[in-house]
C-alpha cells in the first residue's frame, strides 16, 4: 500500500506564492494529504495543481480557488468566492459552504461539489464533468453550457440554462425562470436512478437525506432554437443577441 | 439615338448606394443582420497611417548607412514582472486567430514562418492547434471569454499568455464561428456540437471588470509560477481609460487592436461601425500610459490593419513596441490571389474582393475546414511565404530607421514624422509638414 | 433634477441624498436605484440610523454579507470580512436585485 505523507500549512504567515508553491513541491514528490490552517479567503489557492492528491483548506477560500487544476481534489471546509474551480480539466472540488459568481466556470471535466448555495453564473460555459449544488443556485446558472451535467437539489434564481448547447441540467425546487431556449423534458427512469447514485457519492448522508430523491427532479436541455441562424426563430434571437 | 455620346449618364445615389441596396435586400431575404469576414471594407476617411510621413536625415541629422550600419530590431516584451520576458528578434508577431476560423496549414505555416524568423505566434479563440503544438517555437496563449480548448498545460508551455478582453474587429462582442467550420475536429477541440453556428460569449466567465481582472492576472501568474509576462488585449474602444485600467492593474503588457483589425465572421455593421481607428488607438494607448508613468515599463502592442513594414514603423515611432499582424498574413499566404478564380466566382466574388472567410469555402484553404480546399495551401510553402512576408516587413522598418538616423528600431519617435493632414497632427501631437506647426495641443 | 459627473459612485450618492431629502426610506431609495441606474454596481448606504445594500440585476459586481447576532459585515470579498472580524460565521453572496436594509 502507498503511504500517503500528511502535511500541514499554516497559510497565516505565508504568502499565496508561497502557500502555492508548498501544496506543488509536496504533490509533485507523490500523493500528499496536505491542510492548510487560516486560508482566511485568500485568492488563488490551490491554482494549476497538476498531480494527484488531497489538499484541504480549514477555513474559507477566495477567488479562484482550484483554478485550472489537472487531477487535484480540494476540500474547502468554508464557503469559495468567484469562479471556484474554473477551467479545471480534471480534479474533485467540494466547498462545504457557498460557492460566489460563476462557480465552475469552463469546466472541462472533473467534479465540483457545493453543499451550500451558488451565486450567479453557475457553470457558466462548461465544457464537461459534474457540477452539483446542494442548496440553491443564482441568477443565470448554465448560461451558454456546452456539456457535461449541472445538478441544483434546491432552487434556480431566473434565466437559467440560458442559451446552452449541450449540458444536461436538473433541478430539484422550484425553477425561478428559464433562460432563453431552455426547455423541460421527461425525467427517465435511469436518471432518476443516477441521480440518486450521484446524491449519494458526493453528499454525506446527513445532508443527502435533506435533498430530493432523484426522481423529483426536473430536467431541463437546450431547446436548439439558437443553434443555428434562422429567420423563423425570430423571437428567440431577439432575446439572445 | 445608338450614338454613345447622347447616352444618359446613369446616376448611383451616395445615400443607397449598390452596397446598401444589396445589404437592404439580403436582410429582406434572411431577417437577420448580415455576417462576414475580413473587417473594416469602407473606405478610410479617417485619419490612418497614410496621413504620415518620415522625416529621413538631411542637414540636421546624419544618416545611418543601409545594408552595412546595425540596425537592431531585437524586442523584448513583458519584463514589468515577468521573471522571462519574451525575447524576440524583429518587432513583429502573428496575431491571434483560431484554429477553426483558419485551417490547420495555415496555422502551421504561420507557426513555422514565425519559429524561423524569431519571433511569435499567438492561438486564438478555439485554444492551442495541433499545428502549433507541433511547429510554433514561441506561442502566447489566449485566454478568450468563450475559454474554448482551454487547458492549464497548453497555458503553461505558453511563451506569453494573452488576456483578451476584445478585439478590434469587434470590440464589446465574443466571437463567431458558423456551423459549415465547425468540423468534427473542430468540435471536439471546442465542445461543440458538429455544425452549430457558434457564438462565443462577450465576457470572461469569471472575471468581469478591471477589479476582478487584478485578481485574474495574479491567478495567471500562479498558473505559470510567475515566469511569462501577461499581455492584456483590447478592442479600441475607449482606449485612453481601457489602457489606464489594464496597466494598473498589472499586465505586463497592453496590446491594443484598432477598428480596421480583422476578423474571420462577424456582424458587417460591427466590423464597419464599432472602435476607433487603430492611428487614434495608438496615440491613445501611448498617452494612458504616460498618463499613469508607466510609459516604458509597460509595453504595447499594436494591431490592426498593420499593412507592411511602414504602418509598423508609424506605429512604433507612436509609440508602440511591437505590432501584431493578422489579415497581412494570410495575404501572405495567398489570401485574394487569382488563384482558383472560378471557385472566388462560385462564392460571388473576384479575387482581391474577397473577405468570404465566414463561409469556409476559401479558394485557397486558409480559412476553411475543408480538407479538399486545405490542401491548396502547402503548409511549407506557406511558411516560406509568410517567412518572405515578415523579413520584407523588416527590412522597410529598418531602411526607415537608419533613414532617420536610428541604429535601433525601437528608437523611432514621433520626432521623426510630420503630418500630411490637420487630423493626423492633431491626433498624432505631429507637425504638420509646411507649417511646422502641431495642431489641436 | 440633473446632475452630471464623471464618478459613478457619485452619482449613487447624490441619487440617494435626493431621494431622502425627498422623504423616502433608504430602502425605497435603493429600491429606486434598481430601478433607475444601468450599468455594474453594488451599493452600500449608510445613514445615521441604517445600513443598505443594492445588488446590481446581473451580477456584476461582488457584494457578499455576514450576519450573526453581534454584528452584520457587507464587504466585496470574504477577505476584507475575515481580515477584520474573527471567529465562526457564514459568509455569502448576495442575490441579484437584492435589497436589504438593517436599523438600529
Amino acid at each position: 500500500m502507498v503511504e500517503i505523507a500528511a502535511m500541514a500549512i499554516d497559510a497565516a504567515t505565508l504568502s499565496t506564492r508561497e502557500i502555492n508553491t508548498l501544496i506543488r513541491a509536496r504533490l509533485k514528490s507523490g500523493p500528499a494529504e496536505i491542510s492548510v490552517e487560516n486560508p482566511n479567503a485568500r485568492h488563488n489557492l490551490a491554482v494549476a495543481l497538476l498531480q494527484p492528491g488531497r489538499v484541504r483548506f480549514a477555513g474559507s477560500v477566495g477567488y479562484y480557488c482550484g483554478g485550472l487544476i489537472d487531477g487535484a481534489e480540494i476540500q474547502v471546509e468554508g464557503s469559495a468566492g468567484w469562479g471556484l474551480a474554473e477551467s479545471m480539466s480534471r480534479g474533485h472540488v467540494v466547498v462545504h459552504g457557498g460557492a460566489g459568481n460563476g462557480a465552475a466556470a469552463a469546466i472541462r471535466g472533473g467534479h465540483v461539489v457545493i453543499y451550500g448555495d451558488a451565486a450567479a453564473r453557475l457553470g457558466v460555459s462548461m465544457k464537461g464533468g459534474v457540477v452539483l449544488v446542494g442548496g440553491d443556485c443564482g441568477y443565470m446558472a448554465g448560461f451558454m453550457a456546452q456539456k457535461g451535467m449541472l445538478v441544483v437539489c434546491g432552487n434556480t434564481g431566473h434565466a437559467f440554462a440560458d442559451s446552452m448547447y449541450a449540458t444536461t441540467c436538473y433541478v430539484g425546487g422550484t425553477i425561478g425562470g428559464l433562460g432563453t431556449d431552455a426547455v423541460v423534458e421527461p425525467l427517465s427512469a435511469e436518471e432518476a436512478e443516477m441521480l440518486d447514485r450521484l446524491l449519494g457519492e458526493h453528499f454525506p448522508p446527513a445532508l443527502r437525506a435533506q435533498k430530493p430523491a432523484g426522481r423529483d427532479f426536473t430536467k431541463v436541455v437546450a431547446g436548439r432554437k439558437l443553434w443555428n441562424f434562422d429567420k423563423h426563430n425570430w423571437k428567440t434571437w431577439q432575446d439572445a443577441l | 439615338m445608338n450614338d454613345p455620346a447622347l447616352r444618359p449618364l446613369l446616376q448611383t445615389s451616395g445615400t443607397y448606394t449598390a452596397e446598401v441596396m444589396q445589404g437592404i435586400h439580403t436582410k429582406a431575404e434572411t431577417g437577420i443582420y448580415e455576417i462576414r469576414g475580413y473587417g473594416t471594407l469602407r473606405q478610410r476617411r479617417w485619419a490612418t497611417f497614410d496621413d504620415l510621413t518620415f522625416l529621413p536625415c538631411g542637414l540636421t541629422r546624419i544618416p545611418l548607412e543601409g545594408y552595412r550600419e546595425k540596425c537592431s530590431t531585437r524586442t523584448v516584451l513583458g519584463g514589468r514582472f515577468a521573471k522571462r520576458p519574451l525575447e524576440l528578434e524583429i518587432p513583429i508577431m502573428i496575431t491571434g486567430m483560431s484554429w477553426g476560423a483558419l485551417s490547420y496549414n495555415a496555422k502551421a505555416a504561420l507557426a513555422k514562418a514565425a519559429a524561423k524568423v524569431g519571433t511569435s505566434n499567438t492561438t486564438g479563440d478555439g485554444g492551442l492547434s495541433p499545428a502549433e503544438r507541433e511547429f510554433a517555437k514561441d506561442y502566447v496563449y489566449e485566454v478568450l471569454p468563450s475559454r474554448y480548448g482551454i487547458d492549464v498545460h497548453d497555458l503553461r508551455g505558453a511563451s506569453a499568455i494573452e488576456l483578451t478582453i476584445g478585439q478590434g474587429a469587434k470590440p464589446g462582442t465574443g466571437g463567431l464561428l458558423l456551423g459549415s467550420k465547425i468540423s468534427e475536429t473542430i468540435a471536439r477541440q471546442r465542445d461543440l456540437p458538429v455544425g452549430v453556428d457558434q457564438r462565443s460569449p462577450a465576457r470572461h466567465p469569471d472575471m468581469l471588470g478591471p477589479d476582478d481582472m487584478v485578481i485574474k492576472i495574479e491567478e495567471l501568474r500562479e498558473a505559470t509560477d510567475g515566469q511569462v509576462p501577461i499581455f492584456v488585449k483590447l478592442g479600441a474602444s475607449r482606449t485612453f481609460d481601457d489602457v489606464k485600467l489594464a496597466a494598473k492593474a498589472g499586465a505586463d503588457v497592453v496590446v491594443v487592436d484598432g477598428m480596421e483589425g480583422g476578423t474571420g465572421a462577424s456582424p458587417a455593421i460591427l466590423q464597419e461601425h464599432t472602435g476607433i481607428p487603430t492611428l487614434a488607438a495608438v496615440c491613445e494607448a501611448r498617452a494612458a500610459l504616460e498618463d499613469c508613468g508607466l510609459y516604458g515599463e509597460v509595453q504595447l502592442i499594436i494591431a490592426g490593419g498593420i499593412r507592411d513594414g511602414v504602418d509598423a514603423a508609424k506605429a512604433m515611432a507612436l509609440g508602440a513596441d511591437a505590432v501584431y499582424i493578422g489579415t497581412a498574413a494570410l495575404i501572405s499566404l495567398n489570401c485574394n490571389k487569382p488563384l482558383y478564380v472560378d471557385d472566388y466566382r462560385a462564392l460571388g466574388t473576384e479575387p482581391y474582393h474577397c473577405h468570404h472567410c465566414h463561409t469556409g469555402r476559401c479558394p485557397v484553404g486558409i480559412t476553411t475546414q475543408d480538407p479538399e480546399l486545405m490542401k491548396r495551401l502547402d503548409i511549407d510553402q506557406g511558411a516560406e511565404r509568410a517567412l518572405n512576408l515578415l523579413r520584407a516587413m523588416t527590412l522597410e522598418i529598418q531602411m526607415l530607421a537608419r533613414a532617420c538616423g536610428k541604429s535601433d528600431v525601437h528608437h523611432l519617435e514621433p520626432e521623426d514624422m510630420a503630418a500630411l493632414t490637420m487630423e493626423a497632427s492633431i491626433i498624432c501631437g505631429v507637425p504638420l509638414a509646411g507649417t511646422r506647426r502641431v495642431f489641436g495641443r | 433634477m440633473e446632475f452630471v459627473t464623471e464618478n459613478d459612485s457619485e452619482v449613487l450618492a447624490v441619487y440617494l441624498a435626493e431621494a431622502l431629502n425627498r422623504g423616502a426610506t433608504l430602502r425605497q431609495g435603493l429600491d429606486g436605484v434598481l430601478r433607475d441606474m444601468d450599468g455594474a454596481f453594488c451599493c452600500l448606504a449608510v445613514t445615521a440610523t441604517e445600513m443598505g445594500l443594492v445588488k446590481d440585476p446581473y451580477a456584476f459586481k461582488p457584494l457578499v454579507v455576514a450576519e450573526t447576532d453581534d454584528f452584520v459585515a457587507v464587504a466585496t470579498e470574504e477577505i476584507a470580512i475575515r481580515s477584520a472580524i474573527p471567529g465562526d460565521y457564514k459568509v455569502q453572496e448576495a442575490r441579484v436585485e437584492e435589497v436589504r436594509v438593517w436599523s438600529r
